[in-house]
Parts: structure tokens; C-alpha cells; sequence
């Protein structure tokens, strides 16, 4: 299945969720957002929010800025 | 004096400073510190998903718990992309609600776009967002933003970045005569003198970011700013004298020795 994260296509082998996605890309749910395909999803739903093929998904954080 | 007050809490400190522009997070921490400031801006970008997973998070060294964090829509050009903004910072800050609108007009300039700022603003404060918002030094656009309900209104002194420092103190004086929400100059400070003047004219606060992280020493530069922002207080709420054309002896006139007549 393909999906694009964060600008950059990545495949999976059949079905995963928001929970794994971030499993598998080393990422901590504290003081960060999600959106997919421009809808914010809560944390509270990462574990059953499968992703579907085709997907876009933004992780988003806080940086430096004015 | 006045307290001052954002979103029914009380700060101490006047200055808000950014944390863009610095070497590191550790130069961004010592910076914050030394400034004294108790709310601090942060951008929403997307995380960099890179190899190193581990490379530490903003907010690890900024702790929420101890700053308020004001993220902003920098880089927004709509009204659209400023409330999408804001909708995922809140989600980032566990449902906080305190924004910094900005919406900007160009690239070069980065000169607010009030057309799309007062829409956003509406529609943010409708969904329950207290929104400190960047505008331009139009004391109709300051008022027409403060009935909208924003919680404060945030002139500009110069463009962002560019350490012009106040230019327009007529207009600030007025948008700050007219209010009943805390006004806080953000952008275009220069160096503390800038942050003095500011201040001198009963402005609320002051929010800088280039102008500390560009030094070349940021943290002795934070520490002026904490002063600047301070003296500059303080000399508003003692009151100065008029000015005058001519002299007035600070001795006194009688008794000189030098001058019997």
C-alpha cells in the first residue's frame, strides 16, 4: 500500500494504522499533530484510524519561529 | 502600574520573544532565560522525518509547563491556511487555544494582509480561539480586530526582521490610546532602545525575535531587551516632563557665590 508522508512516498505491506505508521518512523505522539488528507485526526484515534491507499499524511510539530 | 494580563493570566515579564533563527535549542533555552520572558512563539511546520529520529523536539527545551507557548500562522497567505494552522497547533498543544494570527501579504515585505487577517480572525474567535494577532499600525484595523474579540492586537514598529525599529510612534500612540485590549508591538525592533521607545508609549508588551537571535552575542542582547522592555515601562508609568525649548536650571538660581548682584 503507498501513502505519502510528509511529502515522501513510503509502501507497506497490507493494512496500517496511524499508530504503527508512527511505530515505524521512530515518532513520539507528545507535542504533535496529524492530518490526513487535510483532516486533523486525534491522538485518541491513532490506534483505529487505518490508512487507506493514496493517503497524504502531514506529521506536524512546533519549531523555531516568530 | 498596570498588570498585565493575556487570556486571564498574569505575566511579569512584558517581553515575548520567538524562537527562530538560533544556532541551537541550547542557544534558543539560554536566550529565553535570559530574557526574562514567560511567553514565547513558536512556528507549525511539518517534522522532519529524517534519520535521526531522535534528534530532540522544540518543546523538550521550551517546556510548556513553564512558558506559555504562543504558536503562530507565519507563512500563512490566507485566511484558509491561518485557520488550518491554528486547528493543528492546537491538536500539537494537547487543546490550547492562545494563537499569534499572522497573515501575511508578500515575501518581500511580509506586511500583514489585514483583508485576510480580520477574516481568520473572526472565524477563529467564533471556534473559541483566543487570538493575539500581528496586524499593521492602522489604528481602524487595531480597533476593528480588538470588536472582533481578539485577546490582543499586535501592531508592527517595522517590518519583520528588519530592525528598522518604530516608525510610525503617531499611529502606535493612537491604536494604543483607543484600546481596551492589551497592545503589543511586534516586529521591527532594532536594538533595546527600540523596545524603550515602544514601551515609553504605554504599549503593553513588546514581541521580538530577529533582533535578540541575530545578535552577535543573543543572550547578552536578551538580557538588554529584558531591561529595555522594563526601563521603558517604568518610564511610561512615572510619567516624563514636558518637553521644552529652553533650559531649566537644575541648581538653584539663589545664593551663588559666583553671582551676587
Amino acid at each position: 500500500m503507498k501513502i505519502i508522508v510528509n511529502q515522501k512516498l513510503l509502501v507497506f505491506d497490507g493494512e496500517i494504522n496511524l499508530e504503527g505508521l508512527l511505530l515505524e518512523l521512530s515518532v513520539s505522539t507528545k507535542y504533535m499533530a496529524i492530518e490526513v488528507n487535510e483532516i486533523i485526526i486525534p491522538k485518541s484515534e491513532y490506534a483505529r484510524y487505518l490508512l487507506k491507499e493514496n493517503d497524504i499524511v502531514e506529521v506536524i510539530n512546533a519549531v523555531g519561529g516568530g | 502600574m498596570n498588570k498585565f494580563i493575556i487570556n486571564n493570566k498574569t505575566y511579569n515579564s512584558r517581553l515575548i520573544v520567538g524562537t527562530g533563527k538560533y544556532k541551537d535549542f541550547k542557544e534558543t533555552k539560554l536566550a529565553i532565560e535570559a530574557s526574562g520572558a514567560e511567553m514565547v512563539t513558536v512556528a507549525i511546520r511539518r517534522m522532519n522525518l529524517g534519520q535521526k529520529q531522535d534528534s530532540p523536539n522544540l518543546l523538550e527545551f521550551i517546556d510548556p509547563e513553564k512558558y506559555t507557548i504562543l504558536p503562530n500562522t507565519a507563512g500563512c497567505y490566507t485566511a484558509a491556511d491561518a485557520i488550518r494552522t491554528c486547528n493543528i497547533a492546537a491538536e500539537i498543544l494537547n487543546g490550547e487555544k492562545l494563537v499569534k494570527l499572522e497573515v501575511l501579504g508578500d515575501e518581500k515585505t511580509l506586511y500583514p494582509n489585514t483583508v485576510e487577517t480580520l477574516k481568520a480572525a473572526e472565524i477563529l474567535v467564533k471556534d473559541g480561539f483566543k487570538v493575539m494577532v500581528y496586524t499593521t499600525d492602522d489604528p481602524l484595523i487595531a480597533k476593528e480586530l480588538e470588536s472582533i474579540g481578539c485577546v490582543s492586537v499586535m501592531p508592527l514598529a517595522s517590518p519583520i526582521g528588519s530592525g528598522l525599529g518604530l516608525q510610525n510612534k503617531y499611529n502606535i500612540l493612537s491604536i494604543v490610546e483607543n484600546a481596551n485590549v492589551p497592545i503589543i508591538v511586534d516586529a521591527g525592533v532594532g536594538t533595546a532602545s527600540d523596545a524603550s521607545i515602544i514601551m515609553e508609549l504605554g504599549c503593553d508588551g513588546v514581541l521580538m525575535n530577529t533582533a535578540i537571535a541575530c545578535a552577535k552575542n543573543p543572550i547578552l542582547m536578551a538580557s538588554a531587551m529584558r531591561k529595555a522592555v522594563e526601563a521603558g515601562y517604568e518610564a511610561f508609568s512615572a510619567g516624563r516632563i514636558p518637553k521644552k525649548r529652553y533650559a531649566s536650571a537644575s541648581s538653584p538660581i539663589e545664593d551663588n557665590i559666583c553671582n551676587d548682584e
